[in-house]
């Protein structure tokens, strides 16, 4: 018991702290790109930065405004962010090193995911105001959009290797690869990983011209400091899964130890998660109506054919992987 | 499994907040937490693959897809006492007559094809869930599958026809 509860906070609390960093190396990151410093006065190069941040936003007053739906106002952020470190729990390091390995890992994450909007609805709606429901509005909409794309993404691969299992998934890989049989599919769930965390240029749920901060208008202080944790959490969460899906999970293609699965792991979430900034600081924003369209009439299209195609291929040529 | 009565309770209490609730939002809410808790019970049964399906289509779809039609119209609740219509309950006679088509349709069935399902039998210890269901609806289910598809198909064909209506009057 006393173990397993150790495990689990070695589990979130370097997530936590990747968390927090990952706000700092996005300023540092986007600092760099349009040619400024970023912030480096907190401790060396700024490193200290996230810390400083959290110390501000836990020191704030916590306002809770007259007309909300207080219970459901304070709920939401927890779900949120509860959410996102529950989903950590199938996820592997190394060979043997997860949580929890179960058989149906990959519709878990799914699953998990799907449970996420709920909270962003509530946090949304339980404010009483007008532009944080329409936020929250826009956010359902586009979410539930592009889940379809992902989840079909993944059935995708599930197809060829007719096994819900990560590890299996992950192993599957050692041969290649999926993100070069695959390259289509990686690109089309990159796009729907940036538009299911609500990054730029997808960030219409909160476009700070619009709609301030979107569904979360209302919040302060802590709460506000949870939400902001969950959709950072999100991210890495999802640049976790398209790692385990197309780039070979804890795979290493050069080291031989196996102490380097981690890293090794760690290094191609890093990677995505410095495209997800590179996209940011590079695109503008589209529009919703543009958004809506790029889901369900070029995107959806080609993720519905491409299953079909794959589907078939397997068939044909019988390349049906029984473990 | 020691959670499961509580569970149950906690599922009939919610469903019943369902229609006990004036808050159409409050309801929905309980409408979800009612499929939260009965796709844990399903994972507690050991039946994992339905209950996350129940988290991803019931919870991550259908009940969105309520909350976000109800958050977007100008919530007026009738206040008026619904008196019997014949017209109205037309989608009642209609899913009692359904139910006993199944009824009937699956006996005679099971009755005809009694080999296959006790080859069937002999798959069940040995697969893991999301084949079993496979084999199920594919093999023995297939006439409630293809009923069901039916029904789908009516409920999507129904609004269609609805919205034609409308436009031919305005």
């Amino acid at each position: 018991m006393l173990l397993s509860l150790i495990e689990i906070l070695l589990l979130i609390f370097p997530v936590l702290f990747a968390i927090a960093f990952l706000t700092l190396t996005e300023r540092k990151v986007m600092g760099s790109m349009q040619r400024r410093v970023g912030p480096n006065k907190v401790g060396i190069f700024g490193i200290l930065q996230p810390i400083a941040d959290g110390i501000k936003l836990l020191l704030k007053e916590t306002i809770i405004p007259y007309q909300s739906n207080k219970l459901l106002l304070i709920l939401a952020p927890l779900l949120i962010f509860t959410i996102n470190l529950i989903g950590w729990a199938p996820i592997p390091f190394s060979k043997g090193y997860q949580i929890s390995d179960m058989e149906l890992g990959i519709i878990y994450i799914l699953a998990i995911s799907s449970i996420g909007v709920v909270g962003i609805i509530l946090a949304g709606w339980s404010g009483n105001s007008k532009y944080s429901l329409m936020g929250c509005l826009r956010t359902t909409a586009q979410l539930v959009s592009y889940e379809l794309l992902l989840g079909l993404t993944i059935l995708t691969v599930i197809l060829i290797i007719n096994n819900f299992n990560i590890n299996n998934i992950i192993l599957f890989q050692q041969s290649i690869y999926f993100f070069i049989p695959l390259l289509p599919l990686f690109i089309i769930i990159f796009i729907s990983a940036i538009a299911e965390t609500n990054r730029p240029p997808f960030d219409l749920v909160e476009s700070e011209s619009e709609l301030v901060s979107g569904a979360f208008t209302e919040y302060s202080s802590f709460s506000f400091a949870l939400i902001f944790l969950g959709e950072y959490g999100a991210m890495i969460t999802m640049s976790t899964l398209i790692t385990i899906l197309f780039l070979g999970g804890y795979l290493q293609p050069f080291f031989i130890n196996s102490y380097f699965d981690s890293i090794s792991l760690g290094i191609k979430i890093c990677f995505l998660l410095f495209c997800f900034i590179w996209v940011r600081s590079t695109l503008p924003r589209v529009k919703f109506n543009q958004l809506i369209s790029l889901c369900w009439k070029s995107l959806f299209p080609l993720v519905l054919g491409l299953f079909i195609f794959v589907s078939s291929l397997v068939l044909i040529f019988n390349l049906t992987y029984i473990i | 499994m020691i959670i499961t009565p509580f569970i149950n309770i906690l599922i009939f209490i919610f469903g019943l907040l369902i229609f006990l609730f004036i808050n159409p939002i409050y309801s929905v809410l309980s409408l979800i937490s009612v499929f939260i808790l009965t796709g844990i019970l399903f994972i507690f049964y050991g039946l994992t693959f339905i209950g996350l399906s129940y988290f991803i289509i019931y919870v991550g779809a259908i009940s969105i897809l309520f909350i976000f039609a109800i958050m977007m119209l100008e919530t007026d609740f009738p206040s008026t006492i619904k008196y019997l219509d014949l017209k109205k309950d037309i989608p009642l006679i209609t899913g009692i007559l359904c139910i006993l088509i199944y009824y009937y349709l699956d006996l005679s069935y099971i009755n005809n094809n009694k080999n296959i399902i006790s080859g069937i039998n002999n798959i069940y210890f040995y697969s893991s869930n999301i084949k079993l269901i496979g084999y199920c609806l594919y093999t023995t289910h297939c006439l409630w599958l293809i009923l069901i598809s039916f029904i789908l198909l009516l409920a999507m064909i129904g609004p269609i026809i609805l919205c034609l209506k409308m436009n031919k009057n305005y």
